[in-house]
This record gives C-alpha cells, sequence and structure tokens, in this order.
C-alpha cells in the first residue's frame, strides 16, 4: 500500500491517512476483502507513531470502510457505494470553501465568483 | 565491562613498561658473561662462577635502578587513566549511566593498576633473578626477591595521588602534571626544610625502596615500618579522598 | 491513565546565578512519544542530565519509572532500564564499535546482539574501525547503537539525528517505530529536526530559557492552532492564554492562536479588521513563532512572549 502524508502540513496524520485510504478504496486500488498492512507495518513503513495508524483504523472501522476479523487483520469491507461519492465530494469542498471566501474577500457577487467557476469548466470542455 | 576497559586502554603502556623492564633485567643480567673474541661475541658462563657474590650484588644493583623507574612510572601512567580522567574527554556520560555505582568504578580501576603494576614488578625481576641464579649456581637471591613487593608498596600511594589527582583535574594529563609536580614540590620542600634544619625526618612511604637501597650498598639499616603503615595508609586514603571527590561531582 | 514514565514537579537547576531550568512540571507517560523542543541552551540536554543523575536539581523533583536519580541505589535500577545517547555522543576513541558492544553489553541483562547486528548494518556501521578514526555521523551512529541494543523499557535521547543524512535518519526512525514504539516503549527525545518529530512523537513540550512554553499532544496543535493573519488600525487583543503570540508590522497583525481560531477571527472582524489568512501551522513554525524574540527594530511589536500552554488531555 501506497501512501503519501505530509508531517508539516498542519493536518492531522491519522485524518491523511483515513482520507487515504478511502480515497483508495474509491478509486479501487484497494478491493473489497482486502487486507490492510497491520499497524507495526504501516507504521514503520510510513515512518510514522502506530497510534496513529491504530486511531486512522479504528475510525474507518467505525464508519464501516473497514472491518476488522476476530483472529486479527483489518480487511476492506464491502458495500461501499456511497464512499466514492462523499470523498470526491469532501475532497473538492475546502477548494470550494477557498473559492468563496476569497471572492467574498475580494468583494466579488455570488454572480461574479459563480461565472468565474463556469467558465472555468467551460475550458476544460465537455467532460462528464 | 569496566574491567576490560581498564586493561584494553592500558594494555599498550603495560606492554611497554613490561618489555622496557624486562628486556633490560635480562641484558643487564647477561652482559658480563659476554665477551668479545675473534670478531664475535661468546657468552663464557665462568665469569658467574669465578667470584659470584660481587657479581650478584652488581647486577642486583642495576636490575633494581630498572625496577625503581619502571615500577614509578608504572604507578604514574597506570593511574592516569581513573574514571575522574573521562571527565573532560567526555566519556564520562557514557559511562556514568552504565548501572555502577562510582565507588566501584574506582576501585575497580586501582585494582588493575594494582595486577599490572604487581606484573611488571615481579616478572622481569624473578626472571633475572633465576637467570642469575642459575649461572652463578648461587641462589643467595633475597633481594631481588623481595624488591619488587617493597616497589609495590610504595607504588601504591602514588598510583592512589595519581588517582586523586584524576578526580581533581578530571584529565589524564592533568592528573599526570600535578601529580608529578606534587611529588616534586614536596621532595624540593622536604630538602630546603629538612637540611639546613639538620632534622632526620623519616621519609614518608618511600622507606622500604631506600631500605632496599642501603641493602644493596651492603649497608642494612632495620625495616623502616613507619614508612611502610604510612605507604598502606596512603595507598587506601588517595583513592579513598578520589571516590569521594566523585561521588557527588556533577557533569 | 497510564503512569508516568518520567515526572518532574518544579524541577529547578542553576549554575551560580545562571538558571538553566526553571519550575519544569514534565508528566511523560508510559508509552508515548515526547518530542522535547527548544533553542540551543534552552535547558533541554540540562533535564535529560538531571534524570540520569549526571546533575542534581537545584530545587524540586524528578523522577524516571517512579524512582529518584538523586539516590544511588535508585539511580542504578533507572540506569538498568533507561537507554541515553548523550548530546556529545563521545566514546572510548582506541575501541572498535565492535569492542565498544562487548564492553557495553554486560551491563544489561536485556541487551540483544541480534538487534545490535541488525542496527550495525542497517545503519552501515564499520564495526572495526577505531572510534577516533570514524566520522562524526559514524560515531553519533555507533552512540545509538549502543543504546538502542539494550532494549530498554525507556529511551532518553539527546538530539539523536543531528548530523546524520537523511537516508540514515529514516532508518533510525524506522528501526525506533519497529522495534520499540511498537512495544509500547517510552522515548523521550530532543531534537532540532522538527519534520523527524511531526512524524513519530504524540506528544511535544517547547522549552525556552528553562521554562516550558507549550506542551501539548500533536495532534491536538494539529487540531486547534492556527496562525491568523489580519489588517487593521488600533486592533485590541484581551490578552488570553490561548492566542499564544501576537506580532504586528505597520497595520499588519500575525497572531498564533491555540483553539477556536474561527472565533477569534470573528471578533477581529467585528472591530473591523480584514481576515487575510487563517491557516494551519507545521511544528517548525509554531516553534519560531512561540520562541522568537521581538525585533527590536519593528516599531510597535505587539510582544512575541508567549503565555505558557497545556493541553489537557
Amino acid at each position: 500500500m501506497l501512501l503519501h502524508l505530509n508531517p508539516s502540513s498542519g493536518v492531522p496524520l491519522y485524518l491523511q491517512l483515513e482520507s487515504q485510504v478511502k480515497q483508495a478504496v474509491a478509486a479501487g486500488a484497494l478491493r473489497t476483502g482486502e487486507a490492510l498492512p497491520s499497524t507495526r507495518k504501516l507504521a514503520a513503513e510510513l515512518r510514522i507513531n502506530p497510534n496513529t495508524v491504530a486511531r486512522a483504523y479504528q475510525d474507518l472501522e467505525r464508519e464501516g470502510v473497514t472491518r476488522s476479523v476476530p483472529g486479527g487483520g483489518t480487511f476492506v469491507a464491502d458495500g461501499l457505494p456511497g464512499l466514492l461519492k462523499s470523498e470526491k465530494v469532501k475532497r473538492l469542498r475546502p477548494h470550494a470553501r477557498q473559492l468563496a471566501v476569497e471572492g467574498r474577500q475580494l468583494r466579488l457577487t455570488r454572480e461574479e465568483t459563480l461565472k468565474l467557476l463556469e467558465d472555468e469548466l467551460d475550458k476544460l470542455g465537455g467532460q462528464a | 565491562m569496566y574491567a576490560w576497559k581498564c586493561w584494553r586502554e592500558s594494555r599498550a603502556r603495560f606492554i611497554f613498561l613490561l618489555t622496557l623492564y624486562g628486556a633490560s633485567a635480562l641484558l643487564v643480567t647477561l652482559l658480563p658473561g659476554f665477551h668479545a673474541q675473534g670478531g664475535w661475541w661468546h657468552f663464557d658462563r665462568s665469569e658467574y662462577t669465578r667470584d659470584p657474590a660481587p657479581l650478584v650484588q652488581q647486577v642486583s644493583a642495576v636490575v633494581l635502578s630498572g625496577l625503581g623507574m619502571c615500577g614509578f612510572l608504572a604507578a604514574l601512567f597506570l593511574g592516569a587513566t581513573a574514571s575522574g580522567s573521562e571527565i573532560e574527554p567526555g566519556t564520562i556520560e557514557y559511562l556514568w549511566t552504565r548501572p555502577r555505582p562510582r565507588s566501584s568504578l574506582t576501585w575497580t580501576h586501582w585494582g588493575i593498576s594494582l595486577a599490572e603494576m604487581v606484573i611488571v614488578a615481579v616478572v622481569p625481576t624473578y626472571l633475572a633473578a633465576a637467570v642469575l641464579g642459575t649461572l652463578t649456581g648461587t641462589w643467595n637471591l633475597q633481594l631481588l626477591l623481595v624488591a619488587p613487593w617493597m616497589m609495590v608498596i610504595v607504588g601504591l600511594p602514588i598510583l592512589g595521588l595519581t588517582t586523586l589527582m584524576t578526580a581533581l583535574r578530571r584529565s589524564a594529563s592533568g592528573a599526570l602534571i600535578y601529580t608529578v609536580a606534587v611529588i616534586s614540590v614536596y621532595v624540593i620542600v622536604r630538602q630546603l626544610v629538612t637540611v639546613p634544619l639538620h632534622l632526620n625526618v623519616p621519609p614518608l612511604f618511600a622507606g622500604p625502596v631506600i631500605w632496599l637501597v642501603h641493602n644493596i650498598q651492603l649497608s642494612p639499616s632495620a625495616f623502616p615500618w613507619g614508612s611502610f603503615w604510612r605507604a598502606l595508609f596512603l595507598a587506601a586514603a588517595f583513592p579513598l579522598a578520589a571516590q569521594y571527590l566523585l561521588k557527588r561531582a556533577e557533569v | 491513565m497510564s503512569e508516568a514514565a518520567i515526572f518532574t514537579e518544579g524541577l529547578s537547576k542553576s549554575f551560580g546565578a545562571q538558571t538553566a531550568v526553571a519550575e519544569l512540571s514534565l508528566r511523560i507517560q508510559t508509552g508515548a512519544v515526547y518530542g522535547f523542543l527548544g533553542r540551543n541552551g534552552a535547558g533541554k540536554t540540562t533535564t535529560m542530565r538531571i534524570l540520569l543523575g549526571l546533575l542534581r536539581p537545584t530545587k524540586g523533583s524528578a523522577r524516571v519509572l517512579g524512582l529518584d536519580p538523586t539516590r544511588e541505589t535508585e539511580l542504578m535500577r533507572i540506569l538498568e532500564r533507561v537507554a541515553f545517547v548523550s548530546q556529545r555522543k563521545q566514546l572510548y576513541g582506541w575501541a572498535t564499535p565492535a569492542e565498544l558492544v562487548h564492553m557495553n553489553r554486560p551491563y544489561f541483562p536485556r541487551w540483544s546482539d541480534e538487534a545490535a547486528a541488525r542496527l550495525a548494518q542497517r545503519l552501515e556501521i564499520p564495526m572495526k574501525t577505531a572510534f577516533k578514526k570514524l566520522s562524526i555521523g559514524n560515531q553519533s551512529k555507533v552512540a545509538l547503537l549502543l543504546a538502542l541494543a539494550q532494549e530498554a523499557e525507556v529511551l532518553i535521547l539527546d538530539e539523536p539525528t543531528a548530523g546524520l543524512d537523511p537516508v540514515m535518519v529514516d532508518e533510525i526512525l524506522r528501526t525506533l517505530i519497529e522495534d520499540h514504539i511498537s512495544q509500547g516503549r517510552t522515548i523521550f527525545v530532543s531534537s532540532h529536526q522538527m519534520s523527524e518529530v511531526e512524524q513519530i512523537c504524540d506528544w511535544v513540550g517547547i522549552l525556552e530559557e528553562g521554562r516550558l512554553l507549550l506542551e501539548s499532544r500533536l495532534e491536538e496543535i494539529r487540531q486547534e492552532f492556527r496562525l491568523v493573519i489580519a489588517a487593521g488600525e488600533g486592533l485590541q487583543v484581551a490578552s488570553s492564554p490561548d492566542v499564544v503570540s501576537a506580532t504586528s508590522d505597520g497595520r499588519f497583525r500575525r497572531y498564533v492562536v491555540a483553539r477556536e481560531a474561527e472565533r477569534f477571527a470573528a471578533e477581529l472582524r467585528g472591530q473591523g479588521a480584514a481576515i487575510l489568512e487563517v491557516s494551519r501551522l507545521s511544528l517548525r513554525e509554531l516553534f519560531v513563532h512561540l520562541v522568537r524574540k521581538e525585533d527590536p527594530c519593528t516599531p510597535g511589536n505587539a510582544g512575541a512572549k508567549a503565555a505558557p500552554v497545556s493541553s489537557f488531555s
């Protein structure tokens, strides 16, 4: 499992880890039923504290993204249709917030800000 | 293992002194038998059997002066690496964070140094004595047999003094310099005080060695017990003082 | 609540007139990885040396594993269970690393030859070269080897990765995580390498002039601390422990806020300020903002002295 965390970004590492696991699942890099590395192994690989990994795994399990097996081991849970969309929206939201806030700061009207966004979407062309 | 460290660190000096004294003692013992003949050296055993007593005395005198020098150097140099000497170089941060009481470090070092001093004093002397005895056929060598032990007794306070100096000066070189300085000042002051006043002050702890010298010169004197006990007292007192100084030291 | 592996209460140390550590109260839980940060001369090394019995406190107390390092018998028990890497990392010049290992092993019943061999290989240490001939980096690695192979419950490391190249630092982090942190051992590490601290520490303590300016879980710092840059005239900020630092330059104001940054920003907006930035901070940025002294050349400086902040979790 190849992940990249940024310890200096100010974003809690466990959140970064959770988010990347979810994106990996959404993108198909992690399949249903696939095993995640053990806490110790992943921590050593990423060079981070095992508590961070443990917390992320706990949260992922609570959210139903993963499930653990009595004998030990964490696996990607099945049936996660909503993950795709919700993760994508979550990823984009900070950018949207930034656009909104900066538009307000620069005293653009709502229409002007929206027009900006539409122009950019048009430039990208018709991509569904 | 601190004991291993003490040995390994002093190994080179120990071997040097042992070889230096050993080789010269053997050389001095065998020299009388060599003379040049026909452009080559020949060893003539008869030199030893002809008139053994004065020869034994001469050879003993030279061997024992070598013993005196090497014994003194051994006591001086072996003490300079006691635990206090590690403070300035910085290795004390390692040594004092091992689970060993500081006092055990002082006495382990002292014990290893004592063993090395005994070997340096005894082995070459006894070797020379064995060679001399074999060559002359006489075994009237008490002086040679007793000498190393007298040297060790007199060397112990010096070993202790250097050990104490490492605790005060906190480096090996500082300890050596200050020990030599203290001994020199003491000797000079002693001479300056006792000679004009015609005082007959007995030696502080060098008595047993001076007694040996008298015996070599065939003017035996009574064994200086006062000096002997003072030597043993200082041999213990100096390291104890070092132990006390280091016990509460902060680095 | 787990007990404290390392604990100090009002710990103070002065050298004559010079105060190195002042009223330091630390509490490091068993199994925590605690990053001890501070400028050179802030008192980090002094604190560690007190914990290991190399110095004695002027006032206050310190306990390691519940034992008092100022009492010799208890100190011996501490030293059996604690591994230490000093700042100077000075070892016997005449000895090879192999001889140093040989010398060190008998002190520690838990010593692992296997861990020592593995570490020697990973860190690429020349085991047969005399210590005095080794580069400073290699010397540091040897000191680390001697400490880590002890398999001690508590590791006290004074700038362990100073002078090491990034690949070696990486190996050391990997070893610490795999072989020590995973086993629930406590690590008390002082370092200037902020990124390494950010990777493995769960707690951070920032020391300045012998006093603890901040002690917090690292995740809480990430979650709560924010940098707020505002522009405005005559802005008044209530002196509060949550405003950790405040500097000004002309109409610009820069604040480091420990919690509820949004509310703080809103209050500033209420005073007519424009909020230019509310952003997260890296540990290095937080550290510099906290301890950097006022620049005497900048007029109207609001003062960069921070009130001590502590976390309650």
